[in-house]
């Protein structure tokens, strides 16, 4: 195991798909501190009343964007032992089927962590002295970021099961991305259907110069029972979970993300190891 | 030209990539009609939806299909080996980076027209005859044609020019929804409103009205236009503007559309023409 992470290691940092992505959440990180600068000048400009943009609204992007890039590592950094054939390799020299997808993993969570760190060291650099301190208290900051980061590792589980299982580089690469975005999307739908109100309130227009009393209504698209449980469900899943996170950012994420998260990493690697150990590696 | 065509056509009539995207593009057609139908019907007619609304929505998805379909479809000519084999028995590299163009455009084509199919053969019944002007959706037809050639023109250019499969699925939908998104911000930028509107409100019974306020994310002058050129420019920009039916201009979506086919297809046969092949 520690044979084939330190090959691993090496072969992580002179790998261009690693160097892309880091390159890709460093520039973002840079972009959003300097847009936020950009904006407060041009609001400051227009005389606009609340003229201040805060770093913290920049600094909690990070995992909308480390799900996507680590589903295109995974299927590329994980997919290239299948093509070079160096899976083979690494049986024939006496490593267990077990501990190749164990180091495999550890490689693509590594990266993901430093990925994550690569984004939040880029908006902290840029955006300390652009748009000031965070105004989040700093135990808010730390349980965002590590419930932020245990998701990206639970979907980096995911991606890895499927590039392990699949022989094709690029089917995998479709495969992860789609199911990336797809989460993304699905969180973002099943936000709007949950946040919906139960009863709409009673307010007050004006018809005709006469104030007009509405009443208060229940709204039919409230989801109630065992639908509304079933949506809770997915909405907790990491990769869905981003959207949470970014809801619940003032009040803190509840315990039951990093938790589900958690449970996400341990049954997708124990069926990844239990369907790689059965696999025809040809 | 001939020949390479049809073998490609021969080739994509047994790919299961392209098999499962004229499924998805059915199943989509159906699902619209089916969601809008279902709104309607628990809205009590509120939110009643036209076949024209749902018609060319394909805009919306068609990009990616095409993002994950041209990679996958052609990516295996380098994997296989079977560029150098065409060039081998005297095929030009224009006509093969040409072949490959047309036969991906035919291949979204049949997506969206499997799609159209689905969303009319069940829209028809369910949500009425189309309501809007044949002008305008013969327009939106064109010009959605046109946009789907420019996300195809862009996709053939990265996979002619990238000879790692993967790498060129990953660059493709990457970009297809990296793009969708910017398009999707632009929308809402350009939708701001000018004024924050003055709300009324009633203190003892008078009527109060609060004067209206400049918005200041309201984008005014070069800034808006340079903005609307990105906007309408974009594929995907463009296929935001499809979905809706609301067109800013549709001769110069169209004229734009047909430019990027013509820039893309330029540089990606020029660049074609002297890639080191192996």
């Amino acid at each position: 195991m520690v044979n084939l992470l330190s090959a691993g290691f090496l072969r992580l940092w002179r790998s261009r798909s690693f160097w892309v992505c880091m390159a890709i959440m460093a520039g973002v990180g840079v972009f959003e501190a300097v847009e936020g600068w950009w904006v407060m000048i041009e609001f400051r400009a227009s005389g606009a009343a609340d003229a201040v943009v805060s770093l913290d609204s920049r600094y909690f992007i990070f995992p909308f964007l480390s799900g996507i890039l680590m589903s295109a590592f995974c299927a590329l950094f994980v997919g290239a032992e299948y093509s070079d054939g160096t899976i083979r390799n690494k049986l024939i020299v006496g490593h267990s089927r077990r501990t190749i997808y164990l180091s495999n993993l550890v490689l693509c969570v590594a990266a993901g962590v430093l990925l994550c760190l690569g984004y939040i060291a880029a908006v902290l650099a840029a955006g300390f002295p652009l748009l000031g301190p965070l105004h989040t208290p700093i135990p808010l900051i730390l349980w965002y970021t590590l419930c932020s980061v245990v998701m990206t590792t639970a979907v980096t589980a995911l991606f890895t099961m499927f590039a392990m299982l699949c022989q094709n580089k690029a089917v995998t690469a479709v495969t992860c991305i789609f199911l990336s975005y797809f989460l993304l999307f699905l969180g973002i739908y099943l936000n709007s259907r949950l946040e919906e109100p139960e009863i709409y309130p009673p307010y007050e227009y004006i018809q005709d110069g006469q104030i007009v009393t509405a009443e208060a209504q229940p709204n039919p698209s409230y989801i109630r029972g065992a639908k509304r449980a079933v949506y809770q469900f997915f909405y907790d899943l990491p990769g869905c979970q981003v959207v949470q996170l970014a809801a619940s950012i003032d009040s803190g994420a509840p315990p039951r993300l990093p938790l589900c998260s958690l449970t996400v990493i341990v049954l997708s690697t124990g069926a990844g190891t239990a369907l790689f150990r059965k696999k025809d590696l040809k | 030209m001939t020949k390479l065509l049809s073998a490609n056509f021969l080739r994509l009539w047994r790919n299961n990539a392209f098999w499962g995207s004229m499924g998805v593009s059915l199943g989509m057609g159906l699902f619209m009609v089916v969601d809008s139908w279902h709104s309607a019907q628990e809205s009590g007619g509120a939110w009643a939806s036209t076949v024209d609304a749902e018609l060319f929505k394909y805009a919306a998805f068609i990009g990616i299909l095409a993002a994950e379909l041209i990679p996958l479809f052609f990516g295996t000519e380098y994997s296989d080996g079977a560029i150098r084999n065409k060039i081998v028995v005297g095929q030009s590299r224009l006509s093969i980076y040409f072949a490959n163009l047309i036969t991906g455009f035919a291949a979204c084509v049949l997506c969206s027209v499997a799609y159209m199919l689905g969303c009319a053969a069940l829209g028809i019944p369910l949500l009425g005859w189309f309501t809007q002007p044949p002008t305008l959706l013969f327009t939106a037809l064109i010009g959605s044609l046109l946009m789907t050639a420019a996300f195809c023109a862009i996709f053939t250019f990265v996979t002619m020019n990238c000879a790692k499969k993967s790498t060129s699925v990953v660059i493709c939908l990457l970009g297809a929804f990296a793009a969708f998104i910017g398009a999707i911000v632009i929308h809402s930028m350009l939708e701001a409103p000018e004024f924050i509107s003055g709300y009324e409100l009633s203190v003892g019974g008078q009527i109060v009205s609060a004067q209206p306020e400049p918005n200041p994310n309201y984008l005014t002058g070069a800034k808006r236009e340079l903005y609307q050129f990105i906007f309408d420019l974009l594929p995907s920009g463009q296929s935001v503007q499809y979905c809706s039916l609301v067109l800013s201009n549709p001769v110069r979506l169209m004229g734009l559309a047909a430019a990027v086919c013509a820039v893309f297809t330029g540089a990606g046969a020029a660049l074609f023409k002297r890639k080191d092949l192996k």
